[in-house]
């Protein structure tokens, strides 16, 4: 790639096409779709959040005249055949039909137990009181410490730990651990002058996207099964329910539905294979949906973390080693993002010596699922407290501290791989002289900065142009659009083309009209499949080429192309794209072009934040007065939208910093099931968001993209704790910094 | 399914009829903004809805020297727009001002706010700082009750069957007298007291508080008058000692418990703030008065 | 020779960090291991995701290198 290319289109700040009907109100979204005959599915929910079932007796329900149909964990032909009983089954399968429908117990409050349908929604939820449950309630285990003591009750009586030196003897609530070390940690600490060492606790927290999961599911006899849902993988919503349900892939449809926020959260299946074992039983479409509660009690949080850091330098600021013990917690099922934690914890530094332990712990909470950068948040909070802790023990600039030990290219990670070029020093030096850092501050303000690191990723995207006889035409994806992609993938088409981004229709086309995408996650939309519209736009020009060169009878090699007209290089004549295409049915047919592309090179995104916040000493009231995102885009296609990460992802990560919690009683259950009480950061509650686009071009991507979505939800915990911590003058080691705990910190220092 | 009936009568007597005279579980509604959030978890039940919104005196407020009367039914958003009430009785109408949000406002009413009796509400301490009386009226006649008697536990109210709230008047100030309501809220709207506190008080030209009346929300099962906070403010300047005082007696007159919105002692000490900031803040009224 | 980096549960397996291989494709380099490092299941392997030279590889079945390439297995990254 040329990193002096002008471009015409990238970079612009263009309308985004999805807009005018989301703010109309014409945007459907998951609960929005209605077919003819359509029942309604309810379910039936665990009121504890650890106990053994022993009865679950539906008949009073089936000879209901209102229930049309009910299902349990027994409608599940895929873990009750052949293969279960002979214990070949994987596991995942098992615990993800588990986590829909329970078998023989239930591990939180709010878990699926069984679920019916009826003509009306009131109908089907007053059916549920004649599902006959049995419960012997077990002790809650609630907390990593609890679950990791001697005598702490099983959540699963023989889950082994996976990962540990000798295979384990006994079981245990630890599903896995995981070892990474780079050089040799003990000279490392032998060579340090000073040495930081802290633990750090972060809450369990919710995405909290608006859109409550909901599907409405037709099955069909003779032909594809529908489901209509708001995910973020149509594809892998298929792929789910046909393993659940024994089907093929060509036996369902998926349909895409607008989806009202994601993060990570709906990369997974609730409702949709429930709904379909309903729908066929009862030979009706079925909708589902959660309410609000539900979605905070039974859908996927993001895990709470516990993190032990250890970092030793010379007292010029060389790091000299860093070590760390992280906890996860899983939730339910085995599965938290502890190895993702394990592997971008220090990745921010050029260090020699590290030692990283990860531990994932099954809790008596809903099974985590993945939240923006999964995993990322807990451990490089507690490496970022850490290290401005070392900034202000050897009175170094934070900033400077981290130029002088910055990941860089070449960079040997923890993980494995050197890095490529990446743009962690061009954030920091942006930091430096932004106008923010520049600032003074006032009265009970405190400043604080961090770093932040997530992978990106690529992977397999599937793309589809067809152009229309006027030169109009749609670009068909399978990238559910959670971010404003569709915007990107226009102008990047365009820009290939030559032609107005609003030529183009973008569209993501459901399972059946374009071959299979990955799930939009990872950051990899605008890099993935924006390199499959790319491709797919350039195949679309070698036609026009050609189809220029048979209108004047020459060769395509004669022919050049560029802002949107074919030139003939042996004379004078033009045609446009337009015009082309009003001549396709002379020259051949209608002119389309394809591209299935398994992506490779993501580029790692590194992202630094500022933070200032002011704390009322009487109350422990925390504001944020001024922030500043800096993060490396690579490559920003359509800047409004790179903005709108860096903020979305900096005010999700200020919200988990500063008030998000799940509050739980000591039977397990939530008490703030609802954004009353669960309390994420209203627009009033923060300052602009301000941003800087650093671009240092990722090379295995054509216009040099690096995904933003994740990155930015990173740095806040520790740039908010660090703040707090400053205005306050008393270290901050357990997130959220809520008043109460603030104001305990205060008068404990008083 | 359940029965809802629902009735909405023009005039005093006729509300009070449908009440008393009811088969069913009657139910008053103003604005309705806790009510129909409450009735969604009573589907199963026959009820029947009483709308008082459309009897003029539910909705009327007028100022005379006897001080306001105020319509129990009178939406916040249209009693926060009246710069004549906000002039006598600021802490009040900012107390108004601060329940829900801009929509609910244009529906939730202060008689909503105190029959509600939710040991949160806004209004609450405001209205027993001003010395609000209710008006009570019901088949066995009208009866004059002092807010702080009105509310008995947490959503109960000493309303009989049959009565219902008809009136709130607020007293004509002192001269040389204002109010101010401030609550702890973790963000900077939509949310629930977590502790709430108000005080009206008088300061003579010397600025020597002369009469003072505090009361505090969220840190009880209702609203609680604190009269040794009031004590400690009068025959004082509200300086250090009598600001510390009062901020002292309240916290120690708070009985809060823990929940997810804060803990024991975070509202004992913050309702104590509160006390100290609203004092100072009626005074810097009063001072600036005319 | 292209080089091997083992890390994390790999390296504690394999008793080593680091070995030279012949292969240039992961092919041959998954059929080399079965020699070289027979303590390395390649069932684990082959659920992980390759990196030839810092580029992250999900799906390197077709996938080559060159004979000074440094390369690596990592688990693959959840999307967000």
């Amino acid at each position: 790639m040329s990193e002096a290319r002008a471009f015409k289109h990238i970079g612009q700040r263009t309308i985004r096409p999805d807009g005018f009907d989301k703010v109309t109100g014409k945007a459907n979204y998951g609960a929005d779709m209605s077919m003819p005959g359509m029942i309604w599915g309810a379910i039936l929910r665990s009121p504890h959040a650890h106990a053994n079932i022993l009865s679950l007796d539906t008949t009073r329900a089936e000879a209901s005249s209102d229930v049309l149909a009910v299902a349990t964990f027994q409608d599940f032909p895929s873990v009750n055949d052949a293969a279960a009983a002979a214990g070949t089954l994987k596991s995942s399968l098992m615990e993800t039909a588990e986590n829909i429908l329970a078998k023989n117990k239930v591990l939180y409050h709010g878990q699926a137990v069984a679920a019916v349908a009826a003509r009306t929604e009131a109908a089907a939820t007053a059916a549920l009181a004649l599902i006959d449950v049995e419960y012997e309630p077990l002790t809650p285990v609630l907390t990593i410490d609890a679950a990791i003591a001697d005598d702490a009750p099983l959540l699963h009586p023989t889950m082994m730990t996976q990962g540990l030196l000798e295979p384990a003897t006994e079981p245990s609530n630890i599903a896995a651990r995981m070892e990474l070390k780079k050089g040799d940690i003990e000279a490392g600490f032998a060579e340090a002058e000073v040495i930081v060492e802290r633990s750090y606790n972060t809450p369990t927290v919710h995405q909290g996207y608006i859109e409550p999961h909901a599907t409405v599911v037709r099955f069909d006899d003779n032909g594809p099964s529908t489901i209509w849902c708001p995910t973020q993988g149509h594809f892998d919503v298929r792929a789910r329910v046909a393993q659940l349900l024994n089907l093929e892939l060509g036996q369902l449809k998926v349909v895409a539905s607008e989806i009202g926020g994601g993060f990570g959260g709906k990369t997974t299946v609730y409702l949709e294979p429930v709904a379909l074992i309903l729908s066929k039983k009862s030979g009706r479409p079925v909708k589902m949906t959660m309410t609000r509660e539900d979605v905070f009690r039974a859908s996927g949080p993001a895990s709470a973390s516990q993190s032990t850091i250890k970092i030793g330098a010379k007292m010029d600021g060389t790091i000299t080693a860093m070590q760390a013990t992280l906890h996860y917690e899983a939730g339910a099922f085995s599965g938290s993002p502890m190895g993702p934690g394990c592997m971008t914890v220090f990745t921010p530094y050029d260090v020699e010596n590290l030692y990283v332990e990860g531990f994932d712990v099954v809790v008596n909470k809903p099974k985590v699922a993945a939240y923006r950068a999964p995993g990322a948040p807990q451990s490089e909070f507690a490496a970022e407290m850490a290290v401005n802790e070392l900034a202000a023990k050897i009175g170094m600039d934070p900033i400077d501290l981290r130029l002088k030990n910055a990941a860089k290219e070449g960079t040997q990670t923890i993980y494995g791989p050197k890095l490529k070029v990446v743009g962690l020093e061009a954030c920091l030096e942006a930091a430096k002289n932004s106008d923010h850092y520049r600032s003074s501050l006032g009265e009970h303000v405190g400043r604080g900065l961090a770093a932040g690191f997530w992978f990106n990723i690529g992977g397999q995207s599937s793309v589809i142009i067809n152009l229309n006889p006027d030169g109009t035409g749609t670009i068909l994806e399978g990238s559910p659009d959670i971010g404003g992609s569709r915007a990107s993938m226009q102008m990047m088409a365009a820009e290939v083309l030559g032609i107005a981004p609003g030529k183009l229709n973008p569209i993501v086309a459901d399972t059946e009209h374009v071959a299979y995408n990955q799930t939009t996650g990872g950051s990899r939309t605008t890099f993935a499949t924006g390199m499959a519209v790319i491709e797919a736009a350039e195949s679309v020009v070698d036609q026009l080429k050609s189809r220029a060169a048979a209108m004047w009878n020459v060769t395509a090699e004669q022919v050049e192309y560029s802002d949107g007209v074919a030139a003939n290089l042996a004379g004078e004549d033009r045609l446009s794209l337009a015009e082309i295409c009003a001549n396709a049915e002379k020259t051949g047919g209608q002119i389309s072009g394809t591209a299935n592309i398994n992506a490779r090179g993501a580029g790692p995104s590194f992202a630094v934040h500022i933070c200032d916040v002011k704390v009322d000493p009487d109350t422990g009231k925390t504001d944020v007065v001024r922030y500043t995102a800096i993060q490396d885009a690579g490559k920003a296609i359509h800047p409004s939208y790179v903005e709108g990460q860096f903020q979305g992802g900096a005010v999700q990560g200020i919200g988990w910093a500063l008030n998000e919690e799940y509050v739980y009683s000591a039977e397990g259950v939530m008490e703030n099931a609802g954004f009353l009480d669960y309390r994420i950061p209203l627009a009033s509650d923060l300052p602009p968001i301000e941003t800087i686009i650093v671009e240092v071009p990722n090379s295995f991507h054509p216009f040099g993209v690096r995904g933003v979505g994740e990155t930015g939800i990173v740095p806040p915990l520790a740039a908010v704790g660090t703040a707090v911590a400053e205005a306050i003058g008393m270290p901050v080691t357990s997130l959220p910094c809520s008043p109460p705990k603030v104001l305990e910190l205060l008068l404990s220092k008083s | 399914m359940a029965a809802l009936t629902y009735h909405a009568p023009t005039t005093l007597d006729e509300a009070i009829s449908l009440i008393a005279n009811a088969s069913l579980p009657a139910k008053v509604m103003s604005g309705g903004t806790d009510l129909i959030i409450q009735m969604q978890r009573m589907l199963q039940t026959d009820r029947l809805i009483v709308d008082v919104k459309k009897i003029p005196e539910m909705t009327a407020a007028t100022l005379d020297e006897g001080g306001l009367k105020l319509g129990p039914a009178l939406c916040c958003a249209k009693l926060t727009r009246r710069q004549d009430i906000k002039a006598l009785y600021p802490g009040l109408v900012e107390a108004a001002y601060l329940i829900g949000s801009t929509q609910v406002q244009g529906r939730a009413s202060v008689g909503g706010n105190l029959c509600n009796a939710s040991p949160a509400a806004d209004t609450i301490p405001a209205l027993i700082a001003n010395g609000a009386i209710c008006l009570v009226e019901g088949t066995n006649g009208r009866r004059r009750v002092p807010v702080e008697a009105f509310v008995t536990g947490v959503g109960q109210n000493c309303l009989e069957p049959g009565e219902m709230l008809a009136s709130l008047e607020i007293p004509q100030p002192l001269p040389r007298t204002q109010d101010a309501y401030l609550r702890f809220i973790p963000r900077t709207e939509m949310d629930i007291a977590v502790a709430g506190a108000a005080v009206s008080l008088t300061l003579d030209e010397d600025g020597i508080c002369t009469a003072a009346k505090v009361a505090i929300g969220a840190v009880a099962p209702t609203a609680i008058v604190v009269p040794d906070a009031a004590t400690a403010l009068i025959g004082s300047r509200l300086d250090e000692t009598a600001l510390t005082a009062a901020a002292a007696a309240a916290s120690d007159a708070a009985n809060p418990i823990s929940d997810r919105r804060g803990t024991v002692a975070f509202r004992r000490h913050v309702v104590g703030v509160l006390t100290r900031r609203a004092a100072t803040l009626a005074a810097e009224r009063v001072g600036a008065l005319r | 020779m292209a080089t091997l980096r083992l890390s994390g549960n790999l390296e504690t397996l394999a008793g080593r960090n680091c070995i030279e291989v012949t292969a240039l494709s992961y092919r041959d380099l998954l059929q080399e291991l079965t020699v070289l490092l027979p303590c390395l299941p390649s069932e684990a392997l082959t659920e992980l995701a390759f990196v030839i030279d810092g580029e992250i590889v999900d799906q390197p079945f077709l996938a080559t290198f060159e004979p000074h390439s440094e390369l690596h297995f990592i688990q693959k990254i959840a999307a967000g």
